[in-house]
């Protein structure tokens, strides 16, 4: 009798615990949202690497400001050709390019999203700047001690180029591991590889290597001097500093 | 001092007849094990020869730029901007670019499409694929934009807008034809109500493969039955039948395991060793039986060593003619596939011949005990009638003979003077076949479907690089046959109209270098640069494979590259018309040096061999005449040189020679024993004339069975050497005698 009680007891904490722990989907990608896109704002240097198939590297650097999760400026400052072209992000798929050699700024159409983003392996989908969940429904396919495994499905009027994301999430800090991209067939297309490392109170994106599997192409993003929250004014994305350079 | 080497011999493998049996089963066995190693390899291109810069730089082109690997699939029959049919495009361009190993597609719903507009650059698709439109109002604008852009107009949508085309990129290291075979499984039963073609590289060696298989598995087995059908009809025996069947099957098992062993492939010509070895190979033993036999009704005591030494000496000969008849065509062939299939014939050749001398006797020496004397002679077939009547009339009616050979020989010389030839491989195929009816649709509708490029080395992203391709796509284009032409210094243009300054070429490097920022990671830039940037292509296609137009199109851009290279950049041109050129060209040589260079080996073998010049000279007679015959019946029936039929003329030396030996030496035989020329002639037309007789039937409707192969060059290669087996044969027969009573009437 008592051992049987003890049993029960056991079963029911066993159970309680779980459910405790237990996060559902949706919560998991928020809480994934909220670390990737952490703080007020965030600038950043980028150093893209772009490996060919046959091993051949190239490099491209640029400076990235964002504030919020739909506003971004992007500007490359290397190599000194490409210097100063630049990329404006606005809310409601509103983006700008400016190319100094011309001097002058163009707003580019939004429906290009799977077209690759500066010869690296990001699409335009992959780096858009909207959040996880407003694109996606979540389900939690697995979880191992340290990850969750979120299957991501496109939202209907998404558009995208995938036909689901297997996202793997860090179940204590909530960043991406990895996020393996199917393609509209099923097959795996694409992987991105994170790495995330702390500042301050943040978990900031340190590297993202992606490989696109079909072209055997991949490229590594790495994010240096990296800040938040410097209070970056709105000035900034505005189309008049884009042509500023 | 030759005959007493011979009979030596003869008594050798007498001798050792088992020990020949088994080492003969044991290579069997050994070469048997290397045919699962064999492996087919249609790809035309591969046979190319390394040592013709343009052929190397095509198969590098090829290589570097994917343009081998573009899997075309045509949809015709449907009007293209209607919401239905775009819906359909769609789908099938979903379904082909989600195929494992493709590794994008281009098709009206999903080709960038760079606007500039008064608010901004249109970066966006051709058609939304998402929201396809429905307004017909909206469709007759698209339909009008697109058909306004050199880009889309002939190379996606045809000029009626009844047919459109979805280009496939197959991986690189991605297994080609198991790909297509994918991506038509997945279109099989589409709901479509038109024609579905396909077209490209990777289609045409999917049917060639397709083909070469078929006619190992179905041809070769139908030769088989067939000439066995032949020699038993002839033979009345089983003997006369399965020991030169074996002999030949046993030749065929060493010659395709020595080339697996070797590590070739089966080309689109080797794989008709098979049947040529089984149609000539064949012949070798009968005549080692027919000799037994006959020696063996006229004294039954050591028959088989006096028929051995008898006929080794006109079987190595004769065997030794088909081997330089098909050695010839090392010489003159552009092709690598018909030097390969040359050197393997000839060995196939030697080994039936090995085989023929050695294992033949060696089995009859087991068996010959159980050789029966044939009592009265059994009622004599149409294999021994024939022969005989025909070469008896020689003497009843000469001169009718001689006046319809003369006819013939008349009529054909009249032929050979509308000889054409015929290089473009499309024409290979049957007309039903997949790559011809896809080749139609894109030469009819579309821009056609021969590339040509013009490779450019030297640094892409500098003005006077693109000003330099700019021109030379002018310069392309003002030939009727080009109608378009491709390359990144048309992106550029573009980029830079869109950039709001025209559709030109900018001259400051910075604004190119931050044009081909928008245009890096493009699909189609891997099509036309390399990614090192140090150099480019531009590829344009050609409507006509005339021959004037090949001719054309070599000097002239031969001459412009030439012309237009300097320390900046360098200019060359490549294609499949300056290929074909090449091939026309050797087509040409090679039927001249093969047919020289086979002519003289046959006339100083034989002569060598006979024993006289005069001989020797006789022996081709029979030979000039079927030559002549050949190419009149090529003239009259519109058979073309191809590079399949080429070969004919060498063939056929090769292989008709041997009933001139075969005869002339057994008449001499007769000669030698005392007998007179009637007697002499006799003897030769009752023992040779007989086993010639069978022969020319049996490899006539061997090689007749390669009109049911699925490539025209070989239907046409296995009609005309039936048509010359036969005539060689029926000259053998008759002219030889005519020139031997001639003789006799000189005397």
């Amino acid at each position: 009798m008592k051992t049987l009680r003890i049993l029960i007891t056991l079963i029911f904490t066993g159970l309680m615990v779980n459910t405790a722990f237990a996060e559902d989907a949706g919560s998991i990608l928020k809480k994934m949202d909220a670390v990737l896109f952490a703080g007020e704002d965030q600038t950043s240097s980028i150093r893209m690497i772009l490996t060919d198939r046959g091993g051949n590297e190239r490099v491209r650097e640029a400076q990235v400001w964002q504030k919020g999760a739909n506003k971004r400026l992007f500007r490359f400052t290397a190599p000194a050709a490409e210097a100063g072209i630049a990329f404006l992000s606005l809310p409601d798929d509103v983006m700008y390019l400016y190319m100094p050699a011309y001097g002058r700024e163009r707003r580019i159409a939004s429906h290009v999203k799977n077209q690759s983003f500066a010869g690296t392996d990001f699409s335009y989908e992959d780096l858009e700047s909207e959040k996880y969940v407003k694109r996606f429904t979540p389900e939690l396919l697995d979880e191992t001690d340290e990850t969750y495994i979120l299957e991501l499905t496109p939202l209907p009027d998404m558009r995208s180029d995938y036909s689901k994301i297997i996202a793997h999430i860090h179940k204590k800090h909530h960043y991406p591991l990895k996020m393996e991209s199917f393609d509209r067939g099923g097959q795996p297309f694409k992987v991105a590889e994170y790495t995330f490392k702390k500042k301050g109170d943040y978990w900031y994106t340190a590297e993202i290597k992606m490989t696109n599997l079909r072209r055997n192409h991949s490229t590594r993003m790495i994010f240096e001097e990296v800040a938040f929250d410097t209070g970056i004014d709105d000035s900034v994305f505005s189309v008049r500093n884009l042509t500023r350079y | 001092m030759a005959n007493a080497f011979m009979e030596k011999y003869a008594k050798w493998v007498i001798r050792f007849r088992y020990w020949v049996i088994v080492s003969v089963l044991m290579i069997t066995v050994v070469m048997a094990n290397f045919l699962k190693d064999l492996e087919v390899n249609a790809d035309v291109m591969s046979y190319l020869p390394d040592d013709d810069p343009a052929a190397a730089l095509f198969n590098r082109i090829g290589d570097t730029y994917g343009g081998n690997e573009m899997v075309i699939v045509g949809l015709e029959g449907q009007y293209v901007f209607d919401p239905e049919m775009l819906d359909i495009i769609r789908m099938v361009t979903d379904s082909i670019r989600t195929t494992p190993g493709i590794g994008y597609v281009t098709s009206l719903t999903n080709v960038l499409d760079i606007k500039g507009s008064e608010w901004g650059i249109e970066m966006g698709r051709l058609i939304d694929e998402f929201d396809i439109p429905q307004d017909p109002e909206v469709l007759d604008s698209l339909k009008r934009y697109t058909l306004s852009k050199d880009m889309y107009r002939g190379n996606l949508v045809s000029e009626d807008a009844m047919a459109t085309l979805i280009m496939g990129k197959i991986l690189a290291g991605a297994d080609r034809t198991g790909v297509v075979e994918e991506i038509m499984g997945r279109l099989h039963g589409f709901p479509f109500e038109g024609n579905i073609h396909y077209g490209g590289m990777p289609v045409t060696l999917l049917e060639l493969s397709r083909t070469i298989i078929y006619d190992i598995r179905f041809i070769a087995p139908l030769t088989f039955i067939i000439i066995s059908l032949v020699l038993l009809a002839g033979f009345r025996n089983a003997r006369g039948l399965i020991l030169p069947m074996l002999t030949v099957l046993i030749a065929v098992i060493w010659t395709m395991g020595f080339i697996a062993m070797l590590g070739y492939q089966i080309t689109m010509m080797t794989n008709i060793i098979p049947v040529i070895l089984l149609a000539v190979g064949s012949a070798y033993a009968i005549h080692v039986v027919n000799a037994a036999l006959a020696e063996h009704s006229v004294n039954p005591d050591g028959a088989l060593k006096r028929a051995v030494t008898y006929i080794v000496v006109p079987v190595i000969l004769a065997s030794i003619t088909t081997m330089f008849g098909f050695l010839s065509f090392i010489a003159g062939s552009y092709l690598v596939m018909i030097r390969e299939f040359g050197v393997f014939s000839a060995m196939g050749i030697f080994f039936a011949l090995l085989l023929t001398i050695s294992f033949v006797p060696a089995v009859m020496a087991v068996f010959e005990k159980k050789l029966k004397t044939p009592g009265t002679p059994k009622s004599l077939t149409l294999f021994d009638k024939i022969p005989a009547r025909l070469s008896m009339m020689v003497f009843d009616h000469r001169r009718k003979l001689l006046a319809i050979w003369i006819a013939i020989v008349v009529v054909s010389i009249w032929g050979m003077t509308r000889i054409e030839r015929r290089v473009d491989i499309i024409d290979y195929f049957k007309d039903d076949s997949m790559v011809k009816k896809g080749e139609e649709l894109l030469k009819e509708s579309f821009n056609g479907s021969t590339p040509l490029y013009l490779h450019v080395q030297g640094n892409v992203q500098d003005p006077v690089v693109l000003l330099q391709m700019e021109e030379a796509q002018n310069f392309m284009q003002q030939f009727p046959y080009i109608p378009y032409s491709q390359s990144v210094a048309d992106l550029i243009k573009q980029m830079n109209d869109v950039m709001g300054e025209g559709e030109i070429i900018p001259d400051d490097p910075y604004k190119i270098a931050q044009l081909w920022f928008l245009l890096d990671g493009q699909e189609i830039m891997e099509q036309l640069v390399s990614p090192g940037l140090e150099e480019g292509v531009i590829q344009a296609y050609v409507t006509s494979k005339e021959l004037d137009v090949l001719r054309e199109i070599e000097t002239n851009f031969t001459e412009y590259a030439q012309n237009n290279s300097n320390d900046k950049h360098k200019l060359e041109f490549t294609g499949i018309p300056l290929m074909l050129k090449r091939l026309d060209d050797s087509i040409i040589n090679s039927q001249t040096y093969s047919l020289i260079i086979a002519i003289i080996l046959v006339v100083v073998m034989t002569g060598l061999l006979l024993r006289s010049a005069k001989r020797g000279l006789m022996a081709i007679i029979p030979i000039g005449i079927t030559l002549v015959v050949l190419f009149g019946t090529m003239g009259i029936t519109g058979v073309p040189l191809d590079i399949a039929t080429v070969l004919s003329g060498s063939v056929t030396i090769g292989i008709g020679i041997d009933y001139s030996i075969h005869f002339i030496s057994r008449f001499g035989e007769g000669q030698n024993e005392g007998l007179g020329i009637k007697e002499s002639l006799e003897k030769a037309i009752r023992i040779s004339g007989k086993a010639i007789f069978i022969n020319m039937i049996a490899v006539s409707a061997g090689f007749a069975m390669l009109v049911f192969s699925n490539l025209v060059p070989l239907q046409r290669f296995g009609f005309l050497i039936a048509v010359t087996m036969l005539t060689s044969g029926m000259a053998t027969l008759t002219i030889l005698p005519m020139m031997f009573a001639q003789k006799d009437r000189n005397k």
